[in-house]
Order: structure tokens, then C-alpha cells, then sequence
């Protein structure tokens, strides 16, 4: 008994790092408007949003069977306050962060219409510190994932989230900002009249 | 299409003005947001289902472990494992084994 459910907590882990992947994937998407095929803009908001309550509750089956599976002895408080487990202190502390800031994100999402849109933002920005720290709980408190198939498919979702924030990072640094872009268009023809 | 037909009119200049209008193009028809919603149920749903069957074949692909009780014949037998290796040894618990090698 005690191993199913250590195995269903690995299990439901590794399922919860690619739900979260497909999720950062999908709010870069938003963020950039990006649009998936056969799907109109809003549901692919709606699509990152009702993907982000399903790796919730995988989350949740992970953190129980893990706290349930007594033999590595975590205790309940270690799941949100970091690095007091007896137990991999290091790497199941990783775990608490993360759980920490996508509560912090869950949470401000939920009361989105109560905050102003600076305040949701910044909160919501967290994700990304979330996504590396889940990303070493996973390799680090677990042996099977750093090997096999287990490991290739940690290391390709890790790549295209990275892909991802990469795209939305460039795009970012070649956008003109809204005030500035009369001043840049006009600069921009009075070059190529000029040239 | 409106003034791609305007500049064709004033374009062409003769006793015999034949309009010819370019073929309707096939366009894409708009995603409803009923349809929109169905879609995005649909692929929440196997999205879902993928979640669950994954975690599954995940959980049976796990290598075995070995759950010994760690009584005083055991511990003899289990004498080469380091502690480092082993978790729980509280006499008469569960103890989780990770011996490497055959």
C-alpha cells in the first residue's frame, strides 16, 4: 500500500511539471495573442485557465500521497513551509516554494476583478520563478527522473517552456511601446524618404 | 473589396468596360463561441484524460521496491545497504530499500 501511493505521488508529479508546462505555454499564447488552430482567442484564455485547475488538482493528489506515504516520514507542515522536512530537506523544500507561489498566483487569479491589473500582473509574473523550482523538485527528489524516458521527457518540456519565454522575451524587446510608436513610424519613413 | 472594385472601374477606359469581380475567395467561416466552447471543452477533456491515463502508466513503470520489515533477521540481511540508502527504519515499520546492482 504504502509504495502505490509513493509511486501515485512520482506519478502525479511528473504529470503536474508537464500540465504546468502546457499552462505557461498556453499563457504565453495569451499574452501574445497567439491563437491555436480551430480555436478562437478566447478559448485558448479559457483553455490555460481550466488547465491550470486540472494541474491543481494533481498537485493536490501529489502533495497528499506523498505526505500519506509514510514511510519517507514528510511532515504535513513541510508541504507550505519550506525546508523543515527530515526528508530530502533540500528538494522538498524546492517543493514547498513552488506550491507557495502558485498558491500566491491561484490565488490573486481567483480574486482578479478585486486588484488592479499591475498588482494581478506582478503576482502573476511568479510563475515564472515557480516554474525553474518545480522543475528541480522534480529532477532532485526523485532518482527515476534523472534517467530514462522519465528524464527526456522532463528535459523537452523544460525546453519548450523555455522556447516559449524565449519567443515572448524577444518579442518584447523588438516591440515599439504604445507612446513611442507615432514618434518611431514617423522617423522610421522620414529615413526611408531620405535614403 | 470595395475599392479594389472602384480602382478596377476607373482603370479601365473603353466603348466596352467589362467588369470581371475575382473569385470569391473561401474564406474560413467564424468560429462561433458555442462552437468555440465545445471545442475548448473537448480538448480540456482529453487533455484530462491524457493527465490520468499518463500518470497511470507512469506509476506502473516504476521500477519495484522492496518493502521489508526491519526486524532483527532483516537488518542483518539488509547490513551492506547504507543508511543514506534507507528511509523509515523505526523497528517494525516499512522500510524502503533502494539497493543498487543485481
Amino acid at each position: 500500500m504504502r509504495p502505490a501511493l509513493w509511486h501515485a505521488s512520482g506519478a502525479t508529479g511528473v504529470i503536474c511539471l508537464v500540465l504546468f508546462s502546457l499552462v505557461a505555454i498556453l499563457g504565453i499564447l495569451v499574452n501574445q495573442q497567439g491563437r491555436l488552430p480551430g480555436l478562437p482567442r478566447f478559448a485558448v484564455t479559457g483553455l490555460h485557465r481550466h488547465l491550470s485547475l486540472l494541474m491543481i488538482v494533481f498537485l493536490g493528489v501529489h502533495i497528499v500521497t506523498a505526505l500519506a506515504a509514510r514511510h519517507a516520514k514528510i511532515p504535513w507542515p513541510s508541504a507550505v513551509v519550506p525546508f523543515i522536512s527530515g526528508y530530502q530537506r533540500f528538494w522538498v523544500g524546492l517543493g514547498a516554494v513552488a506550491l507557495d507561489l502558485l498558491a500566491a498566483v491561484l490565488i490573486t487569479s481567483l480574486l482578479r476583478d478585486r486588484l488592479t491589473p499591475f498588482v494581478w500582473r506582478g503576482v502573476h509574473l511568479m510563475a515564472y520563478a515557480a516554474y525553474p523550482v518545480a522543475v528541480g523538485h522534480t529532477y532532485g527528489s526523485h532518482p527515476d527522473v534523472q534517467s530514462g524516458w522519465l528524464f527526456a521527457l522532463l528535459l523537452t518540456t523544460a525546453l519548450a517552456v523555455v522556447t516559449a519565454v524565449g519567443y515572448r522575451v524577444s518579442r518584447r524587446l523588438r516591440t515599439v511601446s504604445r507612446p513611442h510608436r507615432v514618434p518611431h513610424e514617423l522617423a522610421r519613413a522620414a529615413r526611408s524618404a531620405g535614403g | 473589396m470595395l475599392p479594389k472594385l472602384f480602382a478596377s472601374t476607373v482603370a479601365c477606359d473603353g466603348p466596352e468596360v467589362q467588369l470581371i469581380s475575382p473569385a470569391p475567395r473561401r474564406s474560413a467561416r467564424p468560429v462561433t463561441r458555442r462552437q468555440g466552447m465545445i471545442r475548448m471543452s473537448a480538448v480540456t477533456l482529453a487533455i484530462s484524460a491524457a493527465s490520468v491515463v499518463g500518470s497511470v502508466a507512469i506509476a506502473v513503470s516504476l521500477p519495484e521496491v522492496s518493502v521489508v520489515t526491519a526486524t532483527q533477521s532483516t537488518t542483518a540481511a539488509v547490513s551492506p545497504v547504507s543508511a543514506a540508502q534507507t528511509s523509515g527504519s523505526t523497528e517494525g515499520q516499512p522500510v524502503l530499500l533502494t539497493v543498487a546492482g543485481p
